[in-house]
């Protein structure tokens, strides 16, 4: 597990784990990840389209919180360039719901810190072939 | 011209080259001194990393797509640092694919939602990094349900 580390103690050979950090602060709502945002920070969620301000980001976590439960996460980072103001990750997490269901879940994690250390962006993705595919054929048959 | 207005214009222009067959010559809005440049395309499981992957990349789309055209729909720029800025944005791509014409007669169509990593040069803003995720399976089925 990966604790948070304040934004004067950032090294840049860790800005894998310092964004990881923060995720799972967010997701369990600890208030040190959220005073290490921006006000301005913007919030992709991997299944709404909308890009959230700060505030609605927020609400959103916590509407994540009472879905289910982080369980494990591990992140493998991918790269990082300014050296850390920019980051691109794979992160791997377990989620448990109310009835103890575990889903696995992937997604790319991307993030910007802004010269203060503070995090003003993050994006979650979840790539899926078939899934795309499937919306590909959905989008076009829609219109 | 404000940091917004510039990379707004450098994602219009860049994805105005979807239209052509050449998506090698995205390159060149690319920063062409990073040694590790990422592109995580949607349809993708894992991210390509280095010049050739995507370059490959590049030219194995081109092959088999025809009539890709790519429309940029919302965008928020903003610098980080210095010399470091991200755009967040949605884009709406539509293309055939010749090669599965059997499989799919019509053409196909996705909405993206993209993160564009960009650095400053001498030269302008240029490209380090793109990661691009499509829409929940459940969000895009109600999206098209309250639009129609």
């Amino acid at each position: 597990m990966v604790s948070l580390v304040s934004a004067s103690s950032i090294r840049v050979e860790e800005p894998g784990a310092h964004l990881l950090g923060l995720w799972r602060g967010l997701w369990l709502g600890e208030a040190g990840a959220r005073n290490h945002c921006s006000p301005s920070l913007l919030f992709s969620p991997y299944d709404r389209v909308a890009i959230l301000e700060a505030e609605n980001a927020y609400a959103h976590w916590a509407t994540r919180r009472a879905k289910g439960r982080l369980a494990t996460s591990d992140l493998r980072l991918l790269g990082n360039w300014g050296p850390s103001a920019i980051i691109a990750a794979q992160l791997d997490f377990t989620v448990a719901d109310a009835a103890g269901q575990i889903e696995h879940r992937r997604i790319l994690l991307s993030g910007g810190f802004d010269e203060e250390g503070m995090l003003a962006v993050l994006a979650e993705a979840a790539p899926a072939a078939m899934i795309v595919l499937n919306q590909a054929y959905m989008d076009e048959a829609f219109r | 011209m404000s940091d917004s207005q510039a990379i707004e214009a450098l994602v219009h222009a860049y994805l105005a080259l979807s239209s052509g067959a050449d998506l090698g010559a995205k390159r060149a809005f690319w920063d062409a001194d990073e040694p590790f440049p990422l592109l995580a395309p949607e349809e993708l499981p894992q991210a390509l990393i280095g010049w050739a992957a995507i370059d490959r990349y590049w030219s194995e789309t081109g092959a088999l797509l025809d009539g890709l055209h790519t429309e940029l729909l919302s965008i928020h720029a903003r610098r980080l640092t210095q010399d470091w800025a991200t755009a967040i944005y949605a884009q709406r791509w539509r293309a055939s694919i010749p090669s599965a014409a059997a499989l799919l007669p019509r053409p196909i169509a996705s909405t993206v939602r993209v993160m564009m990593g960009l650095r400053q040069r001498a030269s302008g803003w240029r490209i380090c990094s793109i990661v691009e995720g499509h829409v929940d399976g459940v969000e895009y089925f109600r999206a098209h349900y309250r639009s129609r």
